[in-house]
């Protein structure tokens, strides 16, 4: 019997597990091919990228090399025929072992792949499509407008339990605003998608409008792991290792919370909700504690920042359990205790990454309401579904 | 050179013990015009600051802290200059006030010199040198309980080493590399291999402190100074990660790595998200023989300001805790960070909820034990017998 894992169930029941309702609060959806965007982009990005040999952003590359075991589960790299761009092509996001295919990459797959098994109420699409590795403004945005109206065709309209993130190109503030106005009339888009490597701090002022925007439409920010900058993406320097850098991303998350709280965004926009995926939250209570205590000697400088940072992060901030990055059961119950908060965990499966957590030793250290706030009920208010 | 611990056995019950201290962070500092450190500076830089003057690189311009200095009120030395630049002014404050075994000197203003940029690159390594002198002569000279750390040229490796060896035969009250937490290249990649393989040359710990150098945090500069302050420790994650992963504990299997003034609630819980990483990364580093938590576990020391504030002071207690169980009970070495506005002193910093055992490590034993440094007999702070 295989343990039930952060997100693969094997042929277990997952209903042994947790037989409540659950919402899975982040589950990738891979664009196949360049192709597939063709017919949602003018003919002119077509013949752009025709001409230059283009396959894609090199972002999602970057961020999610295409071997590395932890970019998707080996039962989720699709193999058989008719798997769409394979690792020959050389394609954005080509996958190896060699003729294995785009995992995530159709409503077919992550139906049969989470769907079916997990059987949630409602899931949110992550699209990371690395729109922010291509520096051409224009370009980038018919990029960002193309994943999300093909995600719109090829998910939302298919199936009723899908939501979706809006991707945005998240070099330039008012073009972020412009696709947040156009996309987020449909109620199914549920989240705006901002790759946690930014050029700058998502909480300074020149991000102000588009912090704006996503509380005015009562979305969600969704920082996920991804993006790009040009500079080190690291206080110190580029990562040699993959694992070096997988490990220690982090620092890229909590750089982005500290800025959010430090600028003033929550005073400024009292419905602003912040979601880290795929970022962890053990780091958090340490984290905290020290905001904390540096606003307590230092918070005439932020006079806007009019509470205890924790405070503010519990009101306005919630983070998915994938990867847990689980301890022994007894600093992960001191872990979640400091957290201070029954609704801050979500449950998700970060399908199709490879996360290899006791899902179920996990759970056991929750709380009743705690468990089922997790596994559903945090992420269906926050996303107010 | 031995270690004596208060013989608190043969003391009568109910009556007070004392607790040995060890300072494993205090901040000398001087301005560039101070004769007592320009007369280690040669010439041609002196003449270079009247021609062209200093470039300012640190970040402390463009977020400028509350406080001169960053320091306390009342640490102004009474004979004039700033705070940190009178080493009598501070033993009285420090070393007398506490009764300490010793203070370790680590002076971030010398960590600007790291050879890249902002400066002539040779201006970089003589001020490094001028900065150890003016650490001998003036510190070292003044008390025997001050120890140094080296400052280098951080950028430029092989001068760096050459100056970690040029101290120590001058001294060996020089009891650690001090670099920025900060590089240009991960901290441990191989370039920076000439400075580790002095340290073990040596056997001295190589410290990385929190300063105000450029790129706070991958996505460039915060905007205010509590934003930064906060943004300290996220140095961190990549700096251990590096440093495990590069695989500098199997090239150098001595090698001792403190973390100044970055914090220590995060190494738990990342020691956790290091091996899950490795677990399923770990095909892409077969050199490591271990598991990445058990480089961390053997190889970091941390120091305690500022000291961890859980929302309940008992909770202080539980996270020391979790550094036990995994091992580190013996890493975490008080530190004051004198004469910063954020200074602890060691009895409150050191909460007296802890059990004695603890706070003797934390206080003293530790940083006796990684640095050498004897704890004095009958010395430190008094609290009452348990």
């Amino acid at each position: 019997v295989t343990t039930a894992t952060t997100a693969y169930l094997g042929g277990q029941d997952r209903r042994a597990l947790w037989p409540g309702s659950i919402v899975d609060a982040d589950v990738h959806c891979n664009v196949p091919s360049l192709e597939a965007l063709f017919p949602y982009m003018e003919p002119v990005y077509e013949q752009i990228m025709r001409e230059r040999g283009w396959l894609g952003p090199a972002g999602t590359r970057m961020v999610y090399p295409p071997n590395a075991p932890t970019t998707a589960r080996a039962e989720w790299r699709p193999r058989a025929a008719g798997a769409s761009a394979d690792a020959a092509a050389g394609t954005h996001f080509a996958t190896g072992p060699s003729g294995t295919g785009v995992p995530a990459s159709s409503l077919e797959l992550v139906q049969r792949e989470i769907l079916e098994p997990w059987a949630p109420d409602a899931a949110i699409l992550t699209c990371y499509y690395g729109v922010d590795s291509l520096r051409h403004p224009d370009w980038a945005i018919a990029l960002a407008s193309a994943v999300n109206d093909y995600v719109r065709d090829q998910y939302l309209d298919r199936d009723d339990r899908l939501r979706a993130s809006i991707v945005v190109p998240a070099r330039d503030p008012q073009a972020m605003i412009d696709e947040i106005e156009r996309v987020a009339e449909d109620p199914r888009f549920v989240q705006v998608l901002l790759p946690v490597r930014s050029d700058r701090l998502y909480g300074q002022r020149v991000y102000h409008p588009v912090l704006e925007a996503i509380a005015r439409h009562g979305l969600v920010l969704g920082l996920h792991w991804g993006g790009t900058t040009d500079l080190a993406p690291s206080p110190s320097g580029p990562a040699s290792y993959y694992v070096e850098e997988y490990a220690a991303e982090w620092q890229v998350f909590a750089a982005q919370l500290t800025s959010l709280v430090a600028e003033g965004a929550f005073q400024r926009y009292p419905e602003l909700r912040v979601s880290v995926l795929e970022g962890g939250f053990t780091w958090l209570p340490g984290w905290a504690w020290r905001m904390n205590k540096e606003w307590k000697g230092l918070r005439r400088e932020v006079p806007w920042v009019d509470r205890l940072p924790f405070d503010i992060i519990r009101e306005h901030f919630r983070f998915s359990i994938a990867p847990l990055d689980a301890g022994p059961p007894k600093g992960m119950r001191k872990i979640v205790e400091w957290l201070g908060s029954e609704e801050i965990l979500m449950f998700a499966t970060d399908y199709p990454h490879w996360h290899d957590d006791d899902l179920a030793e996990f759970l056991g250290l929750l709380s009743p309401t705690m468990r089922s706030n997790v596994m559903a009920e945090s992420a269906r208010a926050w996303y107010r579904l | 050179m031995t270690t004596t611990a208060t013989p608190q056995q043969e003391r009568p019950a109910g009556t007070a013990v004392k607790l040995p201290v060890i300072d494993t962070d205090v901040h000398p500092a001087t301005v560039l015009t101070d004769p007592t450190l320009t007369q280690f500076v040669p010439k041609q830089w002196l003449a270079y600051q009247e021609l062209i003057g200093l470039r300012p690189s640190s970040s402390l311009f463009t977020t400028p802290p509350h406080r001169p200095n960053v320091s306390r009120l009342d640490s102004d030395p009474p004979e004039g200059g700033i705070p940190g630049s009178s080493p009598s002014f501070a033993r009285e404050q420090l070393l007398d006030q506490y009764d300490m075994s010793g203070g370790i000197l680590s002076n971030t203003r010398a960590t600007f010199y790291q050879g890249n940029g902002s400066m002539p690159t040779e201006m970089a390594v003589d001020m490094c040198r001028a900065y150890n002198d003016w650490h001998r002569e003036r510190w070292l000279e003044d008390d025997p309980r001050w120890y140094a750390s080296i400052n280098v040229p951080h950028e430029m490796p092989e001068l760096a080493a050459a100056e970690i060896h040029r101290c120590l035969r001058r001294s060996d009250r020089y009891v650690q590399v001090q670099l920025e937490r900060r590089q240009d290249y991960p901290t441990g990649h191989p370039r920076y291999w000439p400075i580790y393989a002095a340290c073990v040359e040596h056997d001295i710990p190589v410290a990385f402190h929190t300063g105000g150098n450029r790129r706070t945090t991958a996505c460039g500069q915060p905007s205010t100074y509590f934003e930064e302050h906060c943004d300290y420790a996220l140095s961190n994650f990549p700096s251990a990660a590096s440093l495990i992963f590069e695989g500098v504990f199997e090239r150098f299997p001595t090698l001792q790595v403190v973390f100044i003034e970055q914090t220590w609630a995060w190494a738990v819980p990342f020691s956790w998200r290091l091996d899950a990483s490795h677990r399923k990364l770990r095909g892409e580093v077969p050199h490591l023989k271990r598991r990445p938590s058990e480089y961390l576990r053997d190889h970091f020391y941390f120091t305690s300001q500022p000291m961890e504030e859980p929302e309940a002071l008992e909770e202080t207690v539980d996270l020391f805790e979790q550094m036990v169980d995994l091992g580190l009970e013996d890493r975490l070495m008080f530190s004051s960070d004198y004469p910063h506005w954020d200074f602890d002193a060691p009895a409150d910093a050191v909460p007296a909820l802890f059990p004695p055992a603890w706070r003797r490590k934390i206080l003293g034993e530790s940083a006796s034990r990684l640095y050498k440094i004897p704890l004095l007999p009958d010395s430190g702070i008094e609290v009452p017998a348990s």
